[in-house]
């Protein structure tokens, strides 16, 4: 089964700075989290968001635009990114979780993908 | 041979395998609403067939190669999308079953695989419970609702949510692996213990003709620990039940009204099953990793020894609380060893002791704190603190038997 990995963290997660010794061992466990995945032969697909300062938010309300600047004031955590992991089955899916440095500072959401 | 069975005889051989046969099935068809489907479907036939030509010698592999072969057809027979889909994958395990059918002598258990399913973390935990009563314990949606006071629809909603779930998110059929073993065994624990207590004092209604979900619970644990016969926890759990279990039959008199541990005959506690669990706690300890469930069991095995209230060795039992502070810090354990603080060394200590209790305010809504504190202010003759105390616990009382404890401790403070 796929199942969607959503990395959600507070603003402190998006604004360590790049170069830093905080930034680079943050890294430091993606990567590690990469290669795991790589040896154990577990197909995945991922993408990591630009800061929730930059995003927009669209609403259609009898056919006018409501725009507004994001992010969200009441969401305390921000989608930062995702992983599509391909395991057997949600106990593989939370032990990969459990690897992520998100599931420490904010959280990790787990979610299978329906499949057509 | 064949014996012509009753109803009776038939409804109890299929719960004494329902758990295992269904478990089997569950693992192989990786489907739980499906596997109990056929197990039905197996027990329907087993109701009319039986009774014309006996029971079969060996009725578990009876009802495994019915149940199979019923899965089998509706696989074959349905034409949706939704279902191709299933034959699709489980085609080689058709293949599978149907060369199980013809060797079946030995009945693998995969109970094991299906108690972790069922108490998987990712469930709510009522689902847990209702699932865990539903598929290992076998019980009908009609026993779980009345065990659990709540709607017959509710809890079959509860059933097929939680299996749809189960399904859906691949909630897998297997136990987990090693290093995530302590928290989901710990999981599992809970589940089995919410049932015994749940039976042991029902939080609503009267206790008329509900199924004994303590004994239940009982009969589930001693299966778990049959499966897992190395973990400490499983058996200190096991012992902490029948250590409870056996001094049952003091705790209410014979008008049905509760009987506090002080008060109760204690010629009436069930010395064999105190044995059973004094053996049993004493295997668990020799492991010589204590968990909660083994220091629980301990402190009822102090109470179990004591040949009155007074006898008893109550440093001991506040001893034991501290240990079990140490592993679960929690307003209700703190509550414990106070009382039995007071017991040691005085209800004015005792009190004090509770005042003390860190995150106090989490208990404001339990009833035992109130109950408890009123029995300490009686101690001390501080009769209008006791009344108030007493009021508020009654207050917080759903369960008709503690209404009438506390209504009858209201009335024996007398006063002026």
């Amino acid at each position: 089964m796929r199942y969607m990995l959503m990395l959600f963290g507070d603003f402190e997660a998006f604004d360590t700075p790049p170069g830093t010794p905080e930034f680079d061992a943050l890294m430091a466990e993606y990567v590690a989290f990469e290669t795991h995945l790589a040896e154990a032969g577990i197909e995945q697909t991922s993408e990591q968001l630009d800061h929730p300062k930059l995003a927009h938010v669209l609403r259609l309300r009898n056919g006018e635009r409501l725009m507004s600047d994001g992010p969200f004031p009441e969401s305390k955590e921000h989608l930062g990114g995702y992983y599509i992991v391909d395991v057997p089955s949600l106990d593989e899916a939370i032990r990969l979780a459990a690897m992520l440095p998100d599931a420490k500072s904010g959280a990790v959401e787990i979610r299978p993908i329906i499949e057509h | 041979m064949h014996t012509t069975p009753g109803d009776h005889t038939i409804e109890s051989i299929v719960r004494d395998h329902w758990g295992r046969l269904l478990a089997i099935l569950a693992v192989q068809f990786r489907d739980l609403d499906f596997a109990e489907d056929a197990l039905q479907e197996a027990v329907v036939r087993a109701a009319t067939v039986w009774p014309e030509r006996g029971v079969p010698e060996n009725p578990a592999a009876w009802l495994l190669t019915t149940a199979r072969r019923s899965a089998i057809d509706d696989i074959r027979r349905v034409q949706t999308l939704e279902r191709k889909r299933l034959l699709l994958e489980t085609d080689a395990r058709i293949a599978a079953a149907e060369s199980a059918i013809e060797l079946d002598d030995a009945i693998p258990d995969e109970r094991l695989r299906l108690i972790f399913t069922c108490c998987h973390p990712a469930l709510h935990r009522d689902a847990r419970v209702i699932l865990t009563l539903r598929t290992l314990g076998g019980l009908t949606t009609a026993d779980i609702a009345r065990a659990l006071l709540m709607e017959e629809a509710t809890v079959g909603q509860r059933i097929s949510r939680a299996k749809r779930k189960i399904r859906d998110a691949g909630i897998p059929f297997q136990t987990p692996q090693l290093a995530d073993l302590p928290p989901r065994l710990d999981a599992v624990l809970s589940v089995l213990y919410l049932i015994y207590n749940e039976g042991y004092l029902a939080s609503g209604g009267q206790s008329v003709d509900r199924p004994d979900l303590a004994i239940e619970a009982i009969r589930l644990t001693h299966i778990l620990r049959g499966l897992l016969p190395d973990e400490p926890e499983v058996t200190g759990l096991l012992a902490l039940m029948l250590l409870n279990q056996a001094r049952r039959p003091a705790r209410v008199d014979a008008s049905g009204k509760l009987v506090t541990l002080a008060e109760q005959d204690r010629r009436r506690w069930d010395r064999a099953m105190i044995a059973d669990g004094m053996t049993i706690l004493e295997t668990a300890l020799r492991n010589r990793r204590a968990g909660p469930y083994q220091i629980q069991a301990a402190i009822s095995a102090v109470h179990c020894e004591a040949a009155s209230s007074e006898a008893t060795d109550w440093r001991q039992i506040v001893g034991l609380y501290d240990l079990l502070l140490r592993m679960v810090p929690s307003p209700i354990v703190e509550l414990n060893r106070a009382i039995a603080l007071a017991e040691a060394e005085g209800a004015e200590i005792g009190l004090n002791a509770i005042d003390g209790i860190d995150r106090r305010e989490e208990l404001e809504s339990y009833r035992f704190l109130h109950s408890s504190r009123a029995d300490l202010f009686r101690r001390l003759d501080r009769i209008d603190d006791a009344e108030t105390a007493y009021r508020r616990a009654l207050e917080l009382t759903e369960n008709d038997a503690e209404r009438a404890f506390l209504v009858g401790k209201l009335a024996s403070l007398g006063g002026p």
